[in-house]
């Protein structure tokens, strides 16, 4: 360590020049560094949709999601859960891997599988799609589009074909899905009746519809199998031949002659343009329009992708006039923005504010600019250290790095203060010597700060180990936190010295010390000596006060949250109408409520989609909408928040929810569920499913601990069940599998080819007219042909009636799930979870059908993390006692350390009560430095006892307290400046993570003080009592000078 | 063991001044940090909805609703009416009509429509559909002809009644 200080100090120049240097790269890297709120959290997940449109849940699930369960996704490497929503016209299976599988091969293990999938339903469903690899906080722009000029389906083909594929192409975007897109589809709309006046059949429609097209996928029709136009040869030149399509337009087709017949097309049919049916639509102000959701990849850069994006959409402008874009509906990155130039502006304060105190206060110039070179050194090598680890800036690493700068304020105040210190003893000296003593000194306070950050680390060290949600969020504190400490012990080492060298030619030391200094030296001595003469009972007293007051304390907090709710400038609203409401109907409604939103002062823009979109993150049915609230940065954000709160309540009927998206994301993010205790029953048949359900919850009513428990029924809606009645098919002539056919074609519509025009691609389909599948009636009296000639209302074929079936199935392991649900009070979850496993156990199951407990949501029981906080605990004092080598010692400091705390949680509780991720932060960050002093003092007391220059006495204790009086002054002083404006200024980004970590710190600041000043000298003093043995064995090395370390 | 004051024996009235007044200020110094925190520390959002009756009430199978909660859901009514219909036989006869837009269904099938018995107070009535004829529902049993049932927004009075959960 000697010659390492040594070295760096002879090479003085080099260093600092080198420093300024690579700052100067690394401030440029860091701020290409990936930005977000949060960093990505969640298990591996891989989700594969199959589009069917027009297909029941239930048809759904028993066509597309169980044939893709079974025989191929169940079994893939490193399964954990699989997961499938089947609702009208989704299929979506989740696949949900171990903790730490890298997702690409899991990418890769899945695509084999999906590979071999035939589609199961030909023209009905589309292949199944894997989704792109999606970020936690997938949703990273959303952009209206509406316009006065073009049609919905002229803006959606100019979306798809246009806009969709430019977006594609923007580094960082993983997906756009489009939200009211409208096909553009030439539609043969017929009516049986008119068919039957006539005498042509479906099948004579059907056909020609595909046949006069030069391709269909019909199977059974010629146009399946188009052929090529092919090319001749003459002696000399090769001529190819291309067919022109001569059907561009509805009245096109409908001059298409029918076959075996002398009408055309539009005799018999309606021939016009129009669009699928709708799964979703977008509401924006102002009538009809797109919304495209961009989604990015995991790490992606927030800001970038945002950037990209924009300058994507102006290189559209001039080709898309007529097309209004809004890319303010959603849009984080302003917000991400304002935030990190707030912390940017924030950090230059607060650094001005403790360059300004240590000189201005302590008259340590040195110091002071020693802070400001050393300081934004260690910010930006330790942001760069985390760049090159592959974390992403976010507000949880902000957390860390602010937390940890307080002890880096602590390393430079303590080791200029000592340089100064031993300066001002002998000032005359030459320039050779005073290297000397720099060295000396730097060395003195080493071994003491390794051996407080290896303690630090063992406080830190046990996050590493959690589980869950939990273990995704504090690694990346934890990280951010150890990185900065040993960046600013490394720079103490390389930079400190040197600076503080080739300052000491420009700024020499002064005689004396700054009058404030020397006050407080003169008056703390007289106190301290006070202190020190109290009897041991009242010491012992005062420190149990101390903890007394924070174990009375600590219960009133809060129950600790991981993140705090963040205050985000954008609202998300989620509204659900009952299960089954109509498409139209939820747009209105979520219309209406979107213009009367709009009114609210404060809001700067609201957008939002109803039901789902093709390959979009939303698997719920018409009946979901969500609105998206842009809050005017300038306006008061807590009154405009209750007012949209406000407007929402008062809306009946709709089940409504007002949060902000990282909230969302996060709570989504826990798996398993968020009651209590879930048991989730496995099986088959919805019927015995529930009677088993209400089984098990009659059987949790019965035990001790368990609340209020209840079936998850799932949600029903009325759905018309169409069952051929065989007798009567029979009678007629009919096949069943005919009837569902024509029902099919009518109702719903049948694709019966492509046209082309340019390079896009059109369906054309066959489809009832509108007044034939207005109303049940009109499904009642839908005529089928038969075979034989002549026509049979469905009524007549078919039982046509009303029954409830699930909105949605959901399956779990390859099988359908219903969930019984029950909160958990008086008892330990533990305890109440055992005893409903044994009462399972009794339980009688049909073949195929079991019930499991669900693990918490939160998956590190308390035990669990009691038994981590022991080791943690143990860990710190083993290394306490390495340190002092002497366990009297260690034990006095170890279980003094909680006074210095109580500070800290009474702050917390002033301040809120409030404990997340920061809080935890904080109170880690103000052990450091109470551990920190106490090594300080004690280890100078132990080397001057080892040198021999004082006996063992409240002399000795005094003289070393007083010389660190002025230090601990500075260091709280300077840091609580500086969280002051980190505090106050502006909205900086992790304003809602640093807040209650600075009010513990500053709360902490005050009682460490104290603890250092006055009740570890006296405790020290009463307890020592072996001081000769433990300074000989001690390691802490702080000696005079002359005495080799 | 015995401690002695290190300062010397100067007198102790100016020092004992000193000292109470450095902790005085000690104390101040550490108070005014405090309230520092609990001022700057953001206030808690009012998350908590007043204690108002929300915008519908159901009682008695009714569900009432308050001004202006009929006004945001923009609800129109319309009225049950004796109508000429025409017979897939084609004799026409007078029959008891309903507007399309006002017919829900039940998850059994049961359809039924939301009556309008008082202002601002609705009330389901089952109906019997014989058959749809473009916006209007023939009925072959119902409330009787003249009274006015909802036309835009029974989907939300079917909400309100029936508080499904997310």
């Amino acid at each position: 360590m000697r010659w390492l200080i040594d070295g760096f100090l002879k090479a003085r120049v080099p260093v600092v020049v080198i420093a300024a240097a690579l700052l100067f790269v690394g401030y440029k890297d860091v701020r290409d560094m990936p930005v977000d709120t949060l960093p990505e959290f969640g298990p591996t997940t891989v989700e594969i949709q199959t589009e069917a449109l027009g297909l029941s849940a239930n048809e759904v699930e028993q066509l597309i999601t169980v044939p893709m369960e079974q025989d191929l996704l169940n079994g893939v490497a490193w399964l954990k859960y699989i997961r499938s929503n089947s609702s009208p016209g989704l299929s979506s299976i989740q696949l949900i891997f171990e903790p730490g599988t890298d997702p690409y091969r899991a990418r890769l293990a899945v695509q084999e599988r999906v590979s071999q999938a035939k589609v199961a339903l030909p023209g009905v469903s589309s292949p199944p799609q894997m989704l792109q690899p999606l970020s936690s906080t997938n949703r990273v722009m959303i952009v209206g589009l509406s316009s006065k000029e073009l049609t919905p389906i002229e803006m959606s083909v100019l979306a798809r074909w246009t806009i969709r594929p430019r977006l594609m192409g923007v580094p960082g975007v993983a997906n756009v899905s489009i939200w009211g897109q409208r096909e553009r589809q030439l539609q043969i709309l017929v009516d049986p009746t008119h068919l039957r006046d006539t005498g042509v059949s479906l099948l004579q429609v059907v056909e020609t519809g595909a046949n006069a097209l030069w391709v269909s996928p019909l199977t059974f029709v010629e146009a399946s199998s188009p052929g090529t136009s092919g090319f001749i040869d003459t002696p000399n030149q090769r001529v190819g031949i291309q067919h022109i399509l001569p059907v561009a337009s509805p009245a096109d087709l409908a001059k298409v002659n029918v076959e075996e017949t002398n009408l055309t097309l539009g005799d018999v049919s309606t021939v016009v343009e129009d669009h699928q049916p709708l799964i979703g639509d977008a509401v924006l102000g102002g009538g009809p329009g797109l919304l495209l959701v961009i989604e990015k990849f995991p790490e992606a850069n927030t800001l970038d992708t945002t950037h990209g994006v924009d300058e994507a959409i102006d290189a559209l402008r001039p080709g898309t006039s007529g097309v209004q874009f809004d890319t303010s509906v959603f849009r984080p990155a302003t917000s991400i923005r304002s935030g990190l130039d707030d912390l940017e502006i924030a950090g230059l304060i607060a650094l001005g504010m403790i360059a300004l105190a240590l000189a201005v206060l302590f008259f340590q110039w040195r110091t002071a600019l020693i802070a400001l070179a050393v300081l934004p050194a260690s910010v930006i090598t330790a942001v760069f250290i985390l760049s090159v680890l592959g974390e992403t800036f976010n507000v949880i690493v902000v957390a860390g790095l602010v937390a940890a700068l307080a002890l880096a304020i602590d390393d430079i105040v303590g080791d200029t203060h000592e340089v100064a210190r031993r300066l001002r003893k002998r000032t005359d000296e030459a320039e050779k010597s005073r290297i000397a003593i720099v060295l000396e000194a730097t060395l003195q306070m080493r071994s003491a700060m390794v051996y407080a950050g290896l303690i630090i680390s063992a406080a830190v060290a046990p996050v590493f180990f959690l589980d869950g949600l939990t273990g995704e969020f504090f690694p990346p504190l934890a990280i951010a936190y150890l990185v900065t400490i040993v960046v600013s012990m490394s720079l103490a080492v390389i930079l400190t010295p040197a600076l503080t060298v080739l300052l000491m030619s420009v700024l020499p030391p002064s005689k004396d010390e700054a009058p404030l200094g020397r006050w407080l030296q003169r008056n703390y001595g007289v106190i301290l000596s006070r202190v020190l003469s109290l009897p041991v009972p009242v010491l012992l007293g005062a420190v149990a006060l101390f903890v007394l007051v924070g174990a009375i304390a600590v219960p009133m907090l809060d129950k600790p949250t991981l993140v705090p709710s963040f205050r985000e400038d954008e609202l998300l609203i989620q509204i659900d109408g009952a299960p089954g409401t109509s498409l139209p109907e939820m747009t209105r409604i979520s219309n209406a409520m979107g213009d009367e939103l709009r009114t609210i002062p404060g809001v700067s823009n609201v957008g939002g989609h109803v039901g789902r979109a093709i390959l979009s993150d939303v698997t719920s049915g018409v009946n979901s909408g969500e609105l998206w609230v842009s809050i005017d940065p300038s306006a008061n954000y807590n009154s405009t928040v209750a007012e949209v709160q406000r407007t929402v309540d008062g809306y009946p009927g709709l089940a409504h929810k007002v949060v902000t998206y990282s909230d969302e994301k996060v709570r989504q993010g826990q798996t398993g569920s968020n009651a209590d205790v879930t048991v989730r029953v496995l099986g088959e048949d919805l019927g015995v499913l529930s009677a088993k359900a209400n089984e098990i919850k009659q059987m949790l009513s019965g035990i001790d601990g368990v609340v209020d428990p209840r079936v998850d029924e799932p949600a029903v809606e009325p759905t018309v069940e169409i069952q051929v009645d065989l007798a009567a098919a029979q009678r007629y002539g009919i096949e069943p599998g005919a009837v569902r056919r024509a029902a099919a074609t009518l109702l719903q519509g049948i694709e019966v080819g492509s046209f082309f025009e340019h390079d896009k691609v059109f369906q054309v389909l066959v489809r009832g007219t509108p007044e034939t599948r207005a109303n049940l009636s009109g499904i009642q009296e839908l005529l089928i042909d038969k075979p034989s000639g002549g026509q049979v209302r469905l009524e007549d074929v078919a039982n046509v009636h009303i029954a409830p079936n699930p909105t949605a199935i959901e399956r779990e392991g390859v099988s359908r799930r219903l969930d019984v649900v029950a909160g958990v009070s008086g008892r330990s979850r533990g305890a109440v979870v055992d005893d409903i496993n044994e009462a399972l156990r009794n339980v009688e199951f049909p073949l195929e059908y079991n019930a499991t407990v669900l693990q918490s949501a939160d998956e590190n029981p308390l035990d669990r993390l009691l038994w981590f906080a022991a080791f943690a605990a143990v860990a710190m004092f083993l290394l306490l006692q390495a340190a002092f080598g002497s366990w009297r010692t260690a034990t006095v400091t170890f279980f003094s350390l909680p006074a210095a705390a109580v500070g800290g949680v009474l702050a917390a509780l002033l301040a809120g009560g409030d404990l997340t991720i920061g809080s935890y932060a904080g109170f880690v960050t103000v052990a450091g430095i109470a551990v920190r002093h106490s090594l300080v003092l004690i280890g100078r007391c132990q080397a001057l006892q080892r040198s021999g220059e004082e006996r063992f006495g409240a002399g000795l204790v005094v003289r070393v307290a007083e010389e660190r009086v002025t230090p601990v002054f500075m260091m709280c002083s300077a840091v609580a400046l500086g969280l002051l404006a980190v505090l106050i200024c502006g909205d900086p980004f992790g304003h809602e993570v640093i807040a209650p970590m600075a009010e513990i710190i500053l709360g902490g600041l005050v009682t460490t003080a104290l603890f250092s000043l006055f009740i570890l000298p006296a405790l020290y003093l009463r307890f020592a009592a072996e001081p000769a043995g433990a300074a000989a064995t001690s390691q802490l090395s702080i000696s005079q000078g002359e005495v080799p370390a | 063991m015995t401690t002695e004051t290190i300062q010397g024996t100067r007198s102790n009235d100016p020092r004992r001044l000193a000292a109470l007044i450095l902790g005085g200020l000690l104390a101040a110094g550490a108070l005014a940090l405090l309230l520092v925190v609990v001022v700057i520390s953001p206030s808690s959002e009012t998350k908590a909805t007043d204690a108002e009756s929300g915008p519908a009430t159901v009682e008695n199978d009714r569900v009432i609703l308050t001004e202006e909660a009929s006004e945001r859901l923009g609800i129109e009514t319309g009225a049950i009416t004796d109508s000429e219909v025409q017979a897939p036989t084609g004799e026409s006869s007078l029959r008891k009509v309903v507007p399309y837009s006002a017919v829900l269904y039940g998850v059994d099938g049961g359809a039924f429509v939301y009556t309008n018995p008082e202002p601002l107070t609705f009330a389901r009535a089952p109906i019997t559909i014989e058959s749809i004829k473009g916006d209007a529902a023939v009925l072959s049993d119902g409330p009787a002809s003249g009274t006015t049932v909802v036309t835009v927004g029974s989907a939300e009075l079917f909400g309100a009644e029936f508080e499904f959960e997310e």
